[in-house]
């Protein structure tokens, strides 16, 4: 056999189509390709994930985009509308609502990557383990579980916001010790039909320890699923997130967090609405995004659950 | 689908066809918005709130009053008359007839002894004020004595100016209570304590009526009061927390007196032809520094800290309607208070970040700031900008840090204070008094202990002025311990002092804020 | 009668097996609730005897009463009392209104309970409607817009949207009332026999009282509903899907039944029960927004309770307030759960 690696003919295209993939690289890339183009049937889906892309770029160009800076305060210039110095119009301290708007995003995302972070590998491997090992493990683990997905999640962020004490970071936690239990029972779902699969049963004649099958085999499964539910979830986590900064109890002053603007702001709603407006619709925007991405990456990944 | 749409249209117009939907408030009625939160209980032993005050001091009437026209005369209320002994140390005191309690119970001497002797004994934050003349639980009961039906007899265990024990027989804390009903519901020896909280056993123009926590509060007014039946029959207390929310009720109609109100909503009722009566109260906005923090017991950081704060604009836009500048530990217009603007510490980063310099921080300095509470949280964000400008950087920690504040557990805070003696003494015995600096003493009542600063001379000079009654004297005594207090580099700097400020709709006449929160619905009428 | 027990005393007998291991469960969900209120309680930093004896207190009384807690005890002693205390209705005294934390419940709990009645009233006449034509016209525009309508309902801020209705509805159109549950003349008119209002003023046939209510709870209750019309249109949508594709509505279609008896009667009548379940999880759900709205519109109820309690340091009220949320769950879950055994006729 003509064992050659040939340099990719006809392009990044055809190495991502061709028929017999081979290396596993290149196996994953078609799948990702392949979902790629899956997700791009979905108008919808589209606009979430541009959405988000902008996000990003926000946080990442902030100081590109605006040449204010969100915590100089300028008195003299308090709650002015929008014009064309101040496009979102200022604050009441002075300070300018785009920039704050803008910065804002780099709070939003601080959040979004560290409740991922978080969450992710507890649920998946309290989920996954539960799920696998059965037994008593499963019993635990599942009744602690129940016991944190019997509270609201905004409630149970706000007992622990309040026992850790303000800050942004303690206020993710917060939020992430809530958001854990839908991943772990999500991941445990998938482990349990996995455990009677036939080539789990393979492995582990060819000698595998539990935390090799756990970890090798079981995990890269439930990561679709849990991937679609994250993005899902992920919107109902900026909502609560802006929920504990609305009642006081998430970004410390003055770092600009839109749930925090709207607190403040709204005592200047009436008369000077464009201070909660422009926070307020980013929040719903940016929520609404990850809805819409998370509902077509589901169709993509998932296509049997549902429509 | 027909039948829920049919629903849905069916709900819609049952609400939005109601005349009840919209009830102005009613013309023999005051309705007032206020915040009811933190108010745990009614009984006027056990508070010491404004509006608090503000509701038991209608509900019980006083030995004595201070009207807001002229704080410093005192007048009969439920006693008519009073002497005092030619040695200083009694005050005989005869009650008025005809003074009924809401009961049907007449008022008589011994219902005020009992008031007196409660207060004492029970020892909470009602008794803050008339403790401070030397009353203990052990020689109350012999010190203040019903001679019989109307006479009173205070005698007075230190030599005290008697204006001053007056003035705390004026104060909200000290309404006289119905012994007789009060005590038929005692349970285990509380003084009836525990129903007293829910309840009211007052002599005062109103009774109360309905009392829910964090909702409502409803007074009915008694047509028997001594004084006259007042014209609102029925005055209502709603706990309305968001300040736009009971914005949009005073312009609609709905409410007739708004209290805590935002700034900007005040603006806007006022624009509307609203009625803002400023609210001067007897308290400051001040900035505390803790001189336990090795950094903060340098005399020179503290005085670069005093022109850390640009108090112009806050107290133009952010505090604005909260407070004025005041940079002296007198309230305005009281004896020995200084005339004029303020003329102490301007707004100076450069100068502060020179004193800084000088005492061995070139780079500036971090500290953690707290807001007392969520009230004074603007203040803190104001603070922290304009402090940065002077090489300060503060971290801004929101909460509710008062006790922080008296377990002396913080760096820097901003907070604010009130007294209801109108007298300097009140502030005084706050801002320039320190019996006891150690921790173990825990004097977490006075503000000075709670910034760890040990002032020998002033305490004893405030000590002074307690016992002092010539008017001259004390005056020139007063001015002298604040001229004394800003030479110390205190650890309080005084930013502002407060005002309160009660919107009245247009058509409300006879409320008057009264800057010793004993603010009287007697006069209110409506056109 | 022999015949008789043999079939049953098995059936019976797993029967009790089934109840009392989930009897079991609940139990120890429970356990773990208050496990979970209690270390809450704990770590807040707030000094459990100041919330007795107020904060000026001096040495002597405070030793006393942190004797009287019992404070000095091991921490597994003192969640057994507290365990002990709770199963006797004894939850603590509130710091800041005074009263027993279980009287104050008792007072703002029916106040959250019938906004979220309305809200899901509300979020039911909106969601269900729309759940079903977005699944009989599935994939047309239609379909879009109504799933757009409901995301946008779940990813609104809900106390933005109370802000902005609030001027609007209120102060621009005066269409309805502002704070409170009942307009002040009418405090206390009505005896209260359920505590929500609605039913206790229509019970009593206090018509101009039940209108007055209900001016003031449609607007919360409204904005709370919408919050919950994504999730209740969502499911209803996959709901139905999953009978239209089914073999019977397809042989229906084949016999000429009218496309509005299929989907009605047919169609929408076997997923009755499924939705019964959504309602109850989207209840739980609603006290997550009710939080927020309590706050904005001044609605005394369990929401403002537990955010008042948490800005004050209140431990008693906090986790008074958070273990009845989270029993209120449980129970509705453990509802929910035995509706649709006895309902679905396929468990029968």
């Amino acid at each position: 056999m003509t064992a050659t690696f040939s340099a990719p003919q006809g392009g990044l295209r055809a190495w991502l189509k061709t028929d017999a993939p081979r290396t596993v690289f290149q196996s994953a890339m078609q799948q990702l390709y392949r979902g790629w183009r899956r997700f791009a049937t979905h108008p919808l889906g589209l606009a979430g994930l541009a959405v988000i892309l902008l996000l990003v770029i926000a946080a990442v160009a902030a100081p590109w985009l605006t040449a204010y800076d969100p915590i100089a305060q300028d008195m003299v210039n308090r709650l002015q509308p929008p014009s064309a110095a101040h496009w979102f119009g200022t604050d009441e301290f002075g300070r300018d609502v785009f920039a704050r708007v803008v910065y804002g995003a780099r709070t939003t995302i601080y959040i979004i990557l560290l409740v991922t972070i978080i969450v992710a590998p507890i649920g998946l491997l309290i989920g996954a383990c539960a799920g696998y090992l059965g037994g008593w493990v499963d019993e635990v683990l599942m009744r602690v579980t129940d016991i944190f997905l019997s509270f609201p999640g905004l409630v149970l962020a706000l007992g622990f916001a309040a026992a850790l004490g303000p800050g942004i970071t303690n206020a993710i936690i917060a939020i992430a010790l809530t958001a854990w239990p839908p991943m772990a029972r999500l991941a445990r779902a998938e482990a349990l039909s996995l455990r009677k699969a036939d080539f789990i049963a393979a492995v582990r004649l060819q000698g595998a320890s539990k935390t090799r099958i756990i970890t090798r085999h079981i995990l890269p499964m439930c990561l679709p699923s849990l991937v679609v539910r994250l993005t899902l979830n992920m919107a109902g986590i900026i909502l609560t997130a802006a929920g504990l900064g609305f009642l006081g109890l998430g970004a410390q002053p003055p770092l600009p967090e839109w749930g925090a603007m709207v607190s403040t702001g709204r005592e200047f709603m009436i008369d000077c609405p464009w201070v909660i407006t422009a926070p307020g619709i980013a929040i719903a925007v940016v929520s609404l995004a990850f809805n819409l991405a998370g509902d077509a990456l589901r169709d993509v990944l998932d296509p049997r659950s549902g429509e | 689908m027909r039948l829920s749409l049919l629903a849905a249209t069916a709900a819609l117009a049952l609400a939005f066809g109601a005349p009840g939907a919209q009830a102005a408030s009613p013309a023999n009625a005051l309705v007032i918005g206020t915040q009811l939160s933190a108010v745990p209980s009614l009984d006027p032993a056990a508070i010491n709130a404004r509006t608090v005050s503000e509701i038991v001091s209608n509900l019980y009437d006083n030995l004595v009053m201070v009207t807001p026209d002229d704080l410093q005369t005192i007048r009969p209320m439920l006693a008519e008359s009073w002497t005092v002994a030619d040695d200083k140390r009694s005050i005989t005191m005869t009650l008025r007839q005809g003074a009924t309690f809401s009961s049907g119970n007449p008022v008589t001497a011994e219902d005020a002894a009992w008031t007196i002797q409660r207060v004492i004994k029970m020892g909470q934050v009602g008794s803050t004020d008339i403790a401070l003349w030397g009353f203990t639980k052990d020689n109350v009961d012999q010190l203040v004595q019903a001679k019989d039906e109307r006479t009173l007899v205070i005698s007075l265990p230190q030599p005290v100016s008697t204006d001053l024990v007056l003035y705390s027989l004026a104060g909200a804390s000290l309404g006289i209570i119905d012994k007789k009903t009060a005590l038929e519901h005692e349970q285990n020896g509380d003084l009836a304590q525990n129903w007293l909280k829910a309840n009211s056993a007052g002599s005062g123009p109103y009774k109360l009526t309905t009392w829910r926590p964090n909702d409502i509060l409803l007074c009915d007014a008694r047509a028997d009061y001594w004084g006259g039946a007042p014209a609102m029959k029925r005055v209502v207390m709603r706990h309305v927390p968001e300040s736009g929310n009971l914005r949009l009720q005073v312009e609609a109609g709905d409410i007739d007196i708004g209290q805590y109100m935002a700034n900007s909503d005040i603006e806007a009722l006022k624009a509307k032809g609203a009625a803002v009566d400023p609210g001067p109260g007897l308290g400051f906005y001040y900035m505390a520094m803790n001189t336990q923090d090795p950094d903060l017991a340098k005399p020179k950081v503290r005085e670069a800290f005093q022109h850390i704060i640009d108090w112009k604009p806050l107290a133009e836009t952010t505090m604005n309607f909260n407070g004025f500048p005041w940079q002296s530990i007198i309230p305005k217009g009281m004896p020995g208070a200084p005339t004029g603007e303020p003329t102490g510490y301007q707004y100076d980063p450069e100068l502060a970040r020179k004193l800084l310099a000088e005492a061995g921080y070139p780079d500036g300095l971090k500290k953690t700031l707290y807001p007392s509470g969520d009230a004074l949280l603007k203040m803190a964000v104001a603070l922290q900008a304009s402090a940065k400008k002077a090489g300060v950087e503060f971290e801004v920690v929101p909460g509710e840090h008062t006790p922080d504040f008296r377990a002396r557990k913080y760096q820097v805070l901003v907070g604010n204070s009130g007294t209801r003696l109108p007298d300097p003494f009140g502030t005084l015995v706050q801002y320039a008094y320190n019996p006891d600096n150690r921790d173990e003493a825990k004097l977490g009542g006075y503000y000075l202990w709670r910034t760890a600063l040990d002032a020998p001379e002033l305490t004893q000079l405030v000590t002074q002025s307690k016992s002092e009654t010539d008017p001259a004297k004390r005056a020139q005594l007063f001015t002298e311990i604040d001229q004394k207090f800003k030479a110390m580099v205190p650890s309080l700097v005084i930013v502002l002092q407060r005002t309160d400020p009660y919107v009245i709709r247009q058509g409300v006449s006879g409320y008057v804020g009264n800057p010793t929160w004993s603010t009287r619905w007697h006069d209110v009428k409506k056109n | 009668m022999t015949t008789v027990d043999t079939f049953n005393r098995p059936a019976r007998f797993l029967r009790m097996r089934r109840l009392s291991g989930r009897t079991l469960s609940v139990v120890v969900t429970l356990v773990g609730l208050m496990l979970l209120t209690f270390s809450m309680g704990r770590l807040l930093p707030a000094d459990p005897v100041l919330a007795v004896t107020g904060s000026e207190v001096d040495k002597a009384t405070y030793d006393r009463v942190y004797q009287e807690l019992g404070l000095d005890q091991p921490v597994w002693q003192q969640f057994l009392s507290y365990v002990g205390r709770v199963a006797t209705g004894d939850m603590g005294r509130s710091l800041t209104t005074g009263q027993p934390v279980s009287a104050d419940l008792l007072s703002v709990f029916p106040a959250t309970i019938e906004l979220a009645l309305v809200a899901i009233l509300c979020g039911t006449l909106v969601g269900v409607p729309l759940g079903v034509a977005a699944a009989v016209n599935r994939g047309r525009p239609i379909d879009h817009v109504a799933r757009v309508i409901g995301l946008a309902g779940h990813s609104v801020p809900i106390f933005w949207l109370g802000l902005i209705a609030l001027i609007l509805f209120y102060a621009k159109l005066q269409w309805v009332a502002a704070s409170g549950r009942i307009d002040i003349l009418n405090e206390g008119m009505v005896p209260p026999i359920t505590g929500l209002l609605l039913l206790d003023t229509a019970l009593q046939g206090e018509w101009d009282v039940f209108r007055d209510a209900l001016g003031h709870i449609i607007l919360p209750g409204a904005i709370l509903g919408y919050y919950s019309v994504a999730y209740i249109s969502r499911m209803t949508r996959s709901f139905m899907l999953e009978q239209l594709g089914q073999e019977y509505i397809v042989s229906a279609r084949a016999k000429g039944v009218s496309r509005r008896r299929m989907i009605w009667a047919h169609a929408f009548k076997n997923i009755r029960v499924q939705l019964l379940t959504v309602l109850a999880l989207t209840f739980g759900g609603l006290l997550d927004g009710a939080v927020l709205i309590e706050t904005v519109f001044g609605w005394p109820g369990l929401g403002q309770y537990l955010t008042r309690g948490l800005k004050m340091n209140d431990m008693n009220v906090v986790m008074g307030a958070v273990l009845l949320i989270g029993i209120t769950f449980l129970v509705i879950n453990i509802i929910s759960d035995r509706l649709y055994r006895i309902l679905d006729p396929r468990t029968r």
